[in-house]
């Protein structure tokens, strides 16, 4: 393939890395085609940038750009066992944003004075037979 | 300084779960606790839960009852866990009737010289089953007090 159809390549977004590279060199040369030769500090340009960047590359150390997924590693497990305590505790605890609950063949109520009502029932129910069992008051 | 911070983040992160399982565990250390993780949301079961917001004036910090009706089987669990649980108790009262526990109170240790656990228990004529658990700072004669004045909780 010759320089100008290479070039026509370049400007049509159809090179490859190795292509641009090779462009870049035939740029650079001093018998280099006036059409290669006018794009010249536009390579230029562009070596420079590629040139800034590998500069900059190095300075961040290896560590630093595997914190992110170290991070990243840490927190998907974390918050994956946050989530299945919650759900855990959630079938323990239907209501888990009620002070008090009631939960009546199944269904969750979140209902303050009748949760009230039936624990103190409930605590009737269990006094009553040790009240009548041991009526000095000694059961304790 | 930004490392730190993120280092001390990471590790509040990674710790809370920890923390929070251990919590969990504390209070799901009775086996009565598997009682209510089995029939609370079956049919003819009624159970309640009660937190330290409405208990704070008796210095009761958790309120669990459960009425189980029709699940003869329960019974038997429950047995299992009472007996298990009254292994440590401070104090045991129990009510048979041919051989087998009919009512019965057990006080246990809690996680703090202060608190208290009690576990009561009940089985109606009809086999109705009612179980409840307190856990508090409270004695035994402060619980005598809960349970017989009826105007409780208001």
């Amino acid at each position: 393939m010759n320089k100008d159809e290479l070039l026509r390549k370049y400007f049509e977004g159809e090179t490859t890395a190795e292509e641009e590279r090779l462009l870049r060199d035939y740029a650079r040369r001093d018998d280099a085609p006036a059409s290669l030769a006018d794009c010249r500090p536009m390579f230029a340009y562009f070596d420079g940038e590629i040139s800034r960047m590998e500069a900059v590359e190095p300075r961040r150390q290896p560590w630093k750009r595997m914190r992110r997924f170290a991070a990243a590693a840490c927190l998907i497990p974390a918050a994956l066992a946050g989530a299945w305590l919650a759900y855990r505790q959630a079938a323990t605890d239907p209501c888990l944003c009620s002070s008090g609950y009631v939960v009546i063949d199944g269904q969750c109520y979140a209902d303050t004075d009748r949760a009230r009502t039936l624990a103190l029932e409930a605590l009737q129910e269990v006094a009553t037979p040790l009240e009548t069992l041991l009526p000095d008051g000694d059961f304790f | 300084m930004k490392h730190v911070k993120f280092t001390t983040l990471l590790l509040i992160l990674l710790c809370l779960p920890t923390a929070a399982g251990g919590a969990t565990e504390m209070q799901k250390e009775l086996k009565i606790h598997d009682v209510f993780r089995q029939y609370w949301k079956k049919k003819n079961v009624t159970m309640v839960e009660l937190s330290r917001e409405m208990l704070d004036t008796y210095s009761l910090a958790h309120y669990r009852s459960i009425t189980i009706k029709g699940y003869p089987e329960a019974l038997t669990l429950v047995r299992r866990c009472l007996a298990a649980d009254q292994e440590g108790a401070k104090k045991i009262k129990e009510v048979t009737d041919g051989g087998e526990v009919v009512s019965a109170y057990y006080q246990l240790p809690g996680e703090t010289a202060d608190v208290n656990r009690f576990i009561l228990f009940k089985v109606g004529a009809h086999g109705e089953i009612t179980l409840v658990y307190i856990e508090g700072a409270i004695d035994g004669d402060d619980l005598i007090t809960i349970l017989f004045t009826k105007q409780v909780y208001k």
